[in-house]
């Protein structure tokens, strides 16, 4: 540092006043310029003249990086200190990088940044707490445009947003979070690895995709209970409160039949639902009362193991109008799952494909085969449906399959 | 003189303007590759002028600019073929150019070259001592030394640990 002064003093010595060139540069192009820098080098700009004093309180951002900020607890104070003197209504990202902070801090920090109308939150953090004393640094994650992803380790949290557009909530292994989410604008929300998470979320009218990824194999009895419970609580919010919906991934690897539960008795219909996702052991009562609610479902991909089949009185709306895709993957060729294909090519009025995939890619050539007779052999609700039977593995096997109409 | 785009000669049926540099040079823009520029399309959209006037670009970083908006302009371009152009537009540019090219995007509203530029000039200016930013810039210090050591003082964090280059 002693040197850089140095030399500076020496440059001043030299310096023959000129015009400042850079003035010709109005502020807001400086800032856009410093917004592509951690906020640590564009408050070293201060140090330029006086006009740079409190420029880079004007940067759109404040992104405390991983790159320059070393992890010590003295730093909280240094944010605090810039996200005081920071002046931007409208911020575009906030960025906190493996930061050693309290949670209260961090919900204080976050709190300006919303108020500010903040696009992106990217939180990358290491968060002690009393209880858990092992310090737990989250992986990296993605930003997106107007959205927050936010890695965490915390108690509660509560995201709370009017603008925010797109949500990312991925808490692995801690037991007992809760998420409370409140982003009327939301669009896309995605929830990944919640299997312990508590989400309580509210109206969201604008969503248009919620992908929910229930992602744990080794929960205990009670934890079962306790994640059906707040998965309970996230679907029967959706059901309510999701009438714009247009895609819907759910995916989970633990069996549970969670969504009869909660579905059934739903006099709610996702209006806008066009594509819907299953990779979960559903109950087929459950399937048939999502196809009921999702009058307008034009693809529907099902990753599930479907251990009993029994035909529903009623046909679902979206099967007779509108459902022209239906992918089945991960098909065992059980007795239920040709009952499944059946119910579903006599009654899909407008299909135009049905793509099956075996699970088993041990399966040989003759069993598919004889699958296939069987398959053909079921009537046709809709004369435009082309099946195609094929392997994972082998997702491409155009028009060699028995099955392969035009 | 009159310079015609990057496209080759203009036909006939293609609308095309004239933009003349603050010294005096004259370049035939296609309407199509113009209208990139949002203040160039107001100007279009106010009035049927044929030619317009930039009283603060010169004509190199005119001639530039326009060969950019030609580019994006060009239908026939994939937008993969268009990134390279653009990083092959930023790259080994003096900070000099850059700051008169983010200028001229900034009076002219170009958003995505202004973004390109900007992020160039962020990525250069990365590093760099003190001194280097005050004579690329051109700025001239006017803080005494006890008033920059106080700064220096207040954030010392911002300091502590750069990697420092000068060229």
């Amino acid at each position: 540092m002693e040197k850089t002064i140095q030399s500076i003093d020496m440059h001043m010595n030299q310096i023959v006043p000129s015009i400042d060139r850079l003035s010709d540069l109005p502020d807001d192009a400086i800032c856009h310029i410093l917004s592509f820098l951690p906020t640590k080098i564009s408050v070293a700009t201060s140090i330029l003249a006086k006009r740079w004093r409190f420029l880079w309180a004007h940067v759109p951002n404040l992104d405390f990086g991983r790159c320059d900020f070393s992890i010590k607890a003295e730093y909280s104070d240094i944010i605090h200190r810039i996200m005081l003197l920071h002046k931007v209504k409208s911020m575009t990202t906030f960025r906190l990088f493996h930061i050693y902070s309290d949670k209260y801090q961090l919900e204080t920090w976050i709190t300006i940044a919303i108020e500010r109308n903040v696009q992106n939150i990217d939180l990358h953090i290491v968060v002690r707490l009393p209880r858990l004393l092992e310090e737990l640094i989250i992986d990296e994650s993605y930003i997106m445009d107007e959205s927050y992803i936010i890695d965490g380790k915390l108690d509660c949290f509560n995201i709370s947003s009017p603008t925010l557009k797109k949500l990312t909530v991925d808490f692995p292994f801690n037991l007992d979070l809760k998420v409370k989410i409140n982003a009327p604008a939301l669009r896309y929300l995605q929830v990944y690895d919640c299997s312990c998470v508590y989400i309580i979320v509210s109206p969201m009218p604008s969503l248009i995709e919620a992908d929910i990824c229930v992602n744990n194999c080794s929960l205990e009895e009670d934890e079962v209970v306790k994640f059906l419970r707040c998965l309970g609580l996230l679907f029967s919010y959706l059901e309510f409160l999701l009438s714009n919906l247009v895609t819907f991934v759910l995916s989970k690897q633990i069996p549970l039949h969670f969504l009869d539960i909660d579905v059934s008795g739903s006099i709610v219909q996702f209006d806008h639902l066009t594509r819907l996702e299953l990779k979960l052991d559903i109950d087929w009562r459950s399937l048939i009362k999502l196809l009921e609610i999702a009058v307008n479902l034009e693809v529907l991909i099902v990753d599930v193991d479907v251990s009993y089949w029994m035909e529903a009185k009623q046909v679902p709306i979206c099967l007779l109008l509108h459902l022209r895709n239906i992918r089945i993957d991960q098909m065992r060729y059980t007795d239920h799952e040709f009952n499944m294909v059946r119910y579903f090519l006599r009654n899909a009025k407008v299909l135009k494909r049905m793509e099956i995939y075996c699970q088993d890619i041990e399966i040989d050539f003759k069993a598919k085969f004889d699958a296939l007779q069987r398959i053909s052999l079921f009537e046709r609700g809709s004369e435009a449906c082309q099946t195609k039977d094929t392997d994972t593995t082998e997702k491409k096997i155009e028009n060699h399959l028995p099955l392969d109409e035009e | 003189m009159v310079t015609t785009d990057e496209k080759g000669p203009l036909t006939a049926k293609k609308k095309s303007v004239i933009i003349r540099s603050c010294d005096g040079d004259e370049f035939l823009v296609s309407e199509s590759a113009a209208v990139l520029s949002t203040s160039l399309k107001k100007i279009l959209e106010e009035k049927e002028d044929r030619l317009i006037h930039l009283s603060d670009i010169d004509n190199k970083t005119l001639a530039m600019v326009i060969a950019y908006l030609s580019t994006h302009a060009d239908d026939g371009l994939s937008d993969d073929l268009k990134r390279s152009f653009d990083q092959e537009f930023v790259s080994g540019k003096e900070f000099d150019v850059l700051k008169y090219l983010v200028l001229a995007t900034d009076t002219l509203q170009v958003t995505c070259l202004c973004y390109t530029v900007a992020k160039k000039m962020a990525d250069i200016m990365k590093n760099k001592l003190v001194e280097w930013v005050r004579r690329e810039f051109d700025i001239q210090n006017d803080y005494t030394p006890e008033a920059e050591a106080e700064i220096r003082r207040l954030d010392a964090w911002a300091w502590d640990d750069r990697q420092l280059e000068d060229d």
